[in-house]
């Protein structure tokens, strides 16, 4: 990154040289996180560039007026409340909890990403990962990884995968992995076992635990689909959830209903006004924030 | 976004019934204004909602005053910047006056500055500055400045790393 910086200062003490401009193309292009670095400098800089700001001896002024204003209130009026803090606004809107990760998605955002040649990586909703080195550290949410050499380190266990193609998700208390192809060994705490095609794995920190053909296809979100089979209206909306900001509950009288179908996770209004199709419920759209399934009156 | 909970947390919608009113008078306190306490602590809950990680029983009022605490601050920056850019308007002729939405739009931007730009020395800002808004060279800010070529460098550096740093770290 202090690279990144360098080279945003040797591009703009060299305007219009190509020779710089091309070294640098060939820098970005080297490595997936030299690119990273390179997009992020461009986005801080980005936070500077607007037309109808005062010009720069001004501003300068102004944000030191603002200073000396802002620091004798605190002195004021927060001696007595005992308030130190700081800021509380998020520079990035809407950004994701892992937002300080190195690729990360945003809630309903889905990124397919490539990595060195072969490795070919997916992020579902509200899912952050770091890499080190040849290592892909699982920070939250879900990745879909498929490629002839990988290794995954998720909360509670690391999975190395051989010409495989799979999915390790981030599960309250436990990690989950599916495979769809090849084979992808998970070392743990409890353990260390293989698990091969169509096979999926529960690994929590005290036990490793064969997960059977759930009610949920683990590999369909990659489609963006949500393709559920008999599953129960409360787990099915607590899928839901995952794509779209917000509450959504249920009455504990529909919870146990069941539905079967495939669903379009790029419009996630659509997919909660179509179990009103399937069953006997009504939505309560209170505010955007705010729905509750319940009962067909 | 759960759709369960567990004993040891409690709902937003429990806790925006009962901690509103004491969230609102605290606020109250601190800015001397009801209507802005009553904005400021709407924005408190709407940040918990956004936030959407689960909110322990425990000490939730901790937990309100200190997002509510961080809105305040922000609060008396934005003014803060606000009456600053007035007053600099207040130098222009009439006729270079800019619109409401075009002054919106620049306030809005020097939040973000402001931010991003929060715990840098002022001469490190300033050199910083010139180089991203006024688009000058190391030379020319050097000039302007006063100070030699490297320290411009040295101080650009510097606050592009602490900008990286604010956004992504």
């Amino acid at each position: 990154m202090r690279t990144a910086i360098e080279w945003q200062m040797r591009l703009r003490a060299n305007p219009g040289n190509s020779e710089v401009f091309s070294q640098l193309q060939a820098w970005r292009l080297r490595d997936a996180r030299h690119e990273l670095a390179w997009q992020r400098m461009q986005q801080v800089s980005g936070h500077f560039h607007n037309s109808h700001l005062p010009d720069a001896t001004r501003t300068a002024a102004v944000l030191r007026q603002a200073d000396v204003d802002v620091s004798r209130r605190r002195t004021l009026k927060l001696l007595g409340l005992g308030l130190t803090a700081g800021s509380a606004t998020l520079l990035i809107g809407n950004a994701p909890p892992a937002w300080r990760s190195d690729f990360a998605t945003a809630v309903g955002e889905r990124r397919p990403l490539h990595l060195d040649g072969d490795l070919e990586l997916q992020l579902n909703t509200d899912s952050a990962i770091d890499l080190h080195g040849r290592e892909i550290l699982l920070r939250g949410g879900e990745l879909l990884v498929d490629g002839s050499d990988w290794h995954v380190r998720c909360k509670h266990g690391l999975c190395d995968g051989r010409q495989a193609r799979a999915v390790v998700r981030e599960r309250e208390g436990y990690s989950e992995l599916h495979v769809e192809r090849g084979e992808v060994l998970v070392t743990a705490a409890a353990g260390s076992q293989r698990v091969s095609a169509g096979s999926g794995l529960a690994i929590y920190p005290e036990q490793l635990a064969p997960l059977a053909g759930g009610a949920l296809d683990p590999f369909a979100w990659s489609r963006g689909l949500l393709v559920v089979n008999d599953i129960r209206l409360a787990d099915f909306l607590a899928e839901a959830a995952r794509y779209r900001r917000g509450w959504l509950r249920c009455d504990p009288a529909v919870a146990d209903l069941r539905l079967s179908g495939v669903f379009r996770l790029d419009q996630p209004g659509a997919l909660l006004s179509n179990i009103t199709h399937l069953l006997p419920v009504r939505i309560d759209e209170r505010t955007r924030w705010w729905v509750r399934v319940s009962a067909q009156a | 976004m759960s759709v369960h909970e567990t004993d040891a947390n409690i709902a937003l919608e429990v806790l925006y019934d009962t901690q509103r009113g004491w969230l609102h008078s605290w606020l109250k306190r601190s800015l001397g204004c009801s209507q802005q306490a009553a904005d400021l602590a709407q924005d408190t809950f709407v940040r918990l909602l956004v936030r959407n990680q689960p909110i322990s029983a425990r000490a939730p009022r901790a937990l309100l005053a200190q997002i509510a605490r961080g809105l305040v601050v922000d609060h008396w920056r934005r003014d803060a910047l606000q009456r600053a850019y007035l007053q600099t308007l207040a130098q222009l002729p009439e006729s270079h006056y800019p619109s409401p939405a075009v002054r919106h739009e620049a306030m809005q931007c020097l939040e973000r500055i402001a931010q991003l730009l929060e715990g840098l020395k002022p001469a490190v800002r300033d050199a910083f500055l010139l180089y991203q808004l006024g688009g000058l060279t190391h030379t020319q800010i050097a000039e302007q400045l006063g100070v030699s070529s490297r320290t411009v460098e040295r101080h650009v550096a510097k606050a592009l790393l602490h900008c990286y740093r604010v956004c992504f770290e």
